[in-house]
């Protein structure tokens, strides 16, 4: 094994292994107490966490949960879960720092075919890749969501869609009724929420009550209603808007590429015969882009492994720390490397590509090779810095150590205002 | 003579004479066979317009009237349901609330209330302030029993609609002009989007006093090129004096105003459609405390249009005594114009007098917000100190103004 294949060994084990410990840990811990008939894995992140999960399967004290895989992505379910085309969908097809434009928030959709850009056009919406910054003052946008015949092609559409959606999850037994739970990554439960409205919109009978179980669970709302049927059990944004618990959120890609197995993304499903296959994406440049960094995720993933399967045998002895100990430690070790990145830890990532699973034609590095003499260019400078990926690492290359800090320093600060904005009452209690 | 009937004349009244030689230009130029003066404001243009008529001689002299139109009474009739369009135009308000929707379109009755709470939105007057991530909105636009109600309810007030104005003449005429104050001709707006498939709807156009950018514009073909906005307008506003007119909106809707309250809806009477107008409520009661001084400033108004000349001011003479009067005004105008109030055409109950000041130095975050909120912002300035302190305070917002490319409504 090379120098740069053992330091992501190490980021693996030391940096991501306990925190990916906890997760599969809980999991086991929450389908005993819950009394869980099933868990599925999502795709493609899920392919670790089910790995991780059968490996501390032993703990549990009950008859374990049927585990599956099971191959679902937010574009792959997207369409399917739209009654009517309206804020909600162009909320999801705006994907922030980029800003949106009405062909990305179609694509998101699978509603950038000739068809569909027809009848846009007959809208009288031709600003199809004019950039927004807010959805709600677009005339184009608007227009397009009051057109009749629009709304009528994507209903149909969105029906279709269904169709095979819920075929393929009937076909998983997906919808048998009893209790499941969904796991993956995070970060909002988009594909949860996706598949509960088109599971209801389908009006299937006996349909199961769906949970949650994430990561590290974020949302845009204090009051998201489907906040009640999620939880992040290393991470989540109801424990407090603090900057460890908000850390992986200035990182997310790490966690998705150190968990995602080798496959491309799920897009749709097809009919053959009678069964329902998840059509994948297997051409393209990110798919070529990401099948170049599975060495590197390989790598990271035997670190994982290597801490995961110690946690194992710890906590079959009974020498395993509490959940609430080793969150504490799990989490103080990814705020450290999230925001103050050795040059050995941002220069290990490179080789990582992530492209989201929105099947977007954008993708790159996760720690983008950058140097100070990009700070001579300062508009340019202030561009890549919202582009990149992994900010404190961007900052890291191009203003050093201290300029992560006050980063980590501003955030802070940040969360901290936006508390006291929040819930101003509790800070001058604290007071 | 008094202060208002001083402003009338020498300031308001050129700036209405100039918008309404403009109109009478475009009637000989776009040969339009009627002119239709927008309630409330169309009043005193009516008026002031008759005088031009008979000072200028033009060739065409079309039938003109005088309807009773408010955004309020135009806006149901726009709606094919409540869609995006009408979400956005409701949480314009400064309340934003689903109640706030209802009541932009004439919706808010029991029966509407109900179908919100059946769409799941349990608590309608909630503060809604970011509309679109709103989950009371995407319940409301995919609800179909709510709306089919309101595409029902649209197809009702548009018809009323349309029978009010047949009688007034507007179905019968082929090229016909909205006169108005303006700003962004949303009544124009409506009537074109509602009557867009009548084919006996005329070529309407807006000449207005003033206009301001309007990005949705675009995307009504109906209006599209079809509004002039003659002495203010979003297209020229490189120097202060072109912006002065929408730092004081409200001076010209006031100055112009029906004594009568604003169009709420229409009704039938023995056969005859006609205006519900509002006389009733806090903001009515303040209007009608004004109305003296409104008579008195529309007599000065009147008296510049009796003794107009074509040639006596030019765009630029006027736009330098607005400016004047705008940022600078005199003690003895801030006094005399204590007495107007701003009132809102949606129908609602809210209201606020047009010249305030506050504690500058006593309380100056409160100060600022209050400028903020003010309609008149360099008379807030003004009135917020004394002779002097006022005058200084008031260069200072003078000179801050000219920096600043963009006037505070827009």
């Amino acid at each position: 094994m090379d120098a740069p294949a053992r330091r992501l060994v190490a980021i693996g084990r030391d940096v991501l292994g306990p925190a990916f410990a906890l997760h599969a840990h809980r999991v086991v811990q929450l389908a005993d107490q819950r009394r869980l008939d099933r868990l599925y894995f999502l795709a493609r992140d899920g392919w670790l966490l089910r790995q991780l999960y059968r490996v501390l399967a032993p703990l549990h004290r009950r008859r374990p949960p049927e585990d599956a895989y099971l191959h679902v992505s937010r574009r792959s379910t997207a369409l399917a879960s739209v009654e009517r085309f309206g804020p909600r969908e162009t909320r999801l097809g705006v994907r922030p720092p980029a800003r949106g434009t009405l062909r990305g928030i179609l694509r998101s959709f699978s509603l950038d075919d000739a068809e569909t850009l027809a009848l846009v056009e007959r809208a009288g919406v031709v600003e199809l890749d004019d950039p927004f910054e807010r959805a709600s003052d677009h005339p184009p946008l608007h227009v397009l969501l009051d057109d009749a015949d629009f709304q009528t092609h994507v209903a149909a559409r969105a029906r279709a869609a269904r169709a095979r959606l819920v075929g393929y999850l009937r076909q998983h037994l997906f919808l048998d009724g009893g209790k499941l739970a969904v796991v993956d990554v995070g970060w909002h439960g988009t594909i949860q929420d996706n598949l509960e409205r088109a599971v209801a919109l389908a009006g299937v009978p006996g349909a199961p009550e769906i949970r949650g179980l994430y990561f590290g669970l974020y949302g845009e709302d204090d009051d998201d209603a489907s906040f009640e049927r999620k939880e992040g059990l290393v991470y989540d944004q109801r424990r407090g808007s603090t900057v460890t618990e908000m850390a992986p959120r200035h990182f997310v890609q790490l966690f998705e590429e150190a968990a995602r197995t080798d496959e491309g993304m799920t897009l749709d499903y097809a009919e053959r015969g009678e069964n329902f296959e998840a059509v994948i994406k297997n051409s393209g440049p990110d798919y070529e882009a990401e099948r170049a960094a599975m060495p590197a995720i390989e790598a990271l993933q035997t670190g994982i492994f290597e801490y995961v399967r110690q946690y194992a045998a710890d906590a079959a002895a009974g020498r395993a720390p509490p959940a609430a100990e080793l969150r504490v430690e799990a989490q103080r070790r990814i705020e450290r490397f999230v925001f103050l990145p050795t040059a050995d830890e941002a220069q290990a990532l490179e080789p990582l590509a992530h492209a989201d699973d929105w099947a977007e034609v954008r993708w790159g590095s996760v720690a983008a090779p950058a140097s100070p003499a990009a700070l001579l260019t300062p508009r340019r400078w202030i561009d890549r810095f919202y582009e990149s990926y992994w900010k404190p690492a961007y900052l890291l290359r191009t203003g050093g150590p201290l300029a992560c800090r006050l980063f980590q320093l501003y955030e802070s600060a940040k969360l901290w205002r936006k508390s006291r904005a929040r819930n101003p009452a509790r800070h001058s209690e604290r007071r | 003579m008094p202060a208002l009937g001083e402003l009338g004349r020498d300031v308001l009244g050129p700036a209405f004479c100039l918008h309404l030689e403009r109109v009478i230009d475009r009637t000989d130029e776009h040969d339009l066979d009627r002119l239709l003066f927008v309630a409330r404001e169309g009043f005193l243009l009516q008026r002031a317009h008759a005088l031009l008529v008979e000072q200028l001689h033009p060739r065409v002299r079309p039938a003109g009237s005088y309807l009773y139109l408010s955004r309020l009474s135009t806006s149901l009739a726009s709606a094919r349901g409540l869609g995006v369009r009408e979400l956005r135009l409701g949480f314009l308000k400064q309340e934003n609330s689903v109640l706030t929707v209802l009541r932009v379109f004439g919706l808010y009755d029991a029966r509407m209330l109900e179908l919100v709470y059946e769409a799941g939105v349990a608590d309608p007057a909630r503060p809604i302030y970011d509309w679109w991530r709103s989950d009371a909105v995407t319940r409301l636009l995919a609800h179909e029993p709510l709306q089919r109600e309101v595409r029902a309810r649209a197809d009702a007030a548009r018809s009323l609609l349309r029978r009010y104005l047949a009688q007034e003449g507007m179905f019968t005429s082929k090229r016909a002009a909205l006169v108005d104050i303006g700003w962004s001709g949303t009544i124009q707006n409506n009537l074109s989007r509602a009557f867009a498939r009548d084919p006996a709807f005329p070529d309407l156009r807006g000449i207005y006093l003033g206009l301001m950018r309007d990005q949705w514009q675009r995307y009504s073909p109906e209006v599209r090129g079809r509004k002039e906005g003659v002495l203010a307008h979003h297209a020229r506003l490189g120097r202060l004096r072109d912006r002065a007119p929408f730092y004081f909106l409200e001076i010209f809707e006031q100055s112009a105003r029906a004594p009568h309250g604003t169009t709420l809806g229409y009704e039938e009477q023995g056969g005859r459609v006609v205006p519900i107008t509002k006389e009733r409520g806090d903001d009515r009661a303040a209007e009608r405390r004004a109305d003296g001084a409104i008579a008195e400033l529309q007599r000065g108004v009147l008296d510049c249009a009796g003794a107009w000349r074509r040639g006596d001011f030019d765009r630029e003479k006027v736009l330098a005594r607005l400016e004047r009067f705008v940022f600078f005004p005199t003690r003895r105008q801030l006094d005399a114009l204590a007495s107007l109030h701003h009132t809102d055409d949606w129908g609602f109950d809210t209201f606020g007098g047009l010249v305030r000041g506050g504690a500058v130095l006593r309380h100056p975050g409160r100060w600022l917000d209050e400028l903020r909120r003010a309609y008149w912002k360099p008379g807030f300035v003004h009135a917020s100190g004394g002779p002097v302190s006022g005058r200084v305070l008031g260069h200072l917002y003078h000179a801050y103004a000219r920096l600043k490319p963009r006037p505070p409504v827009w």
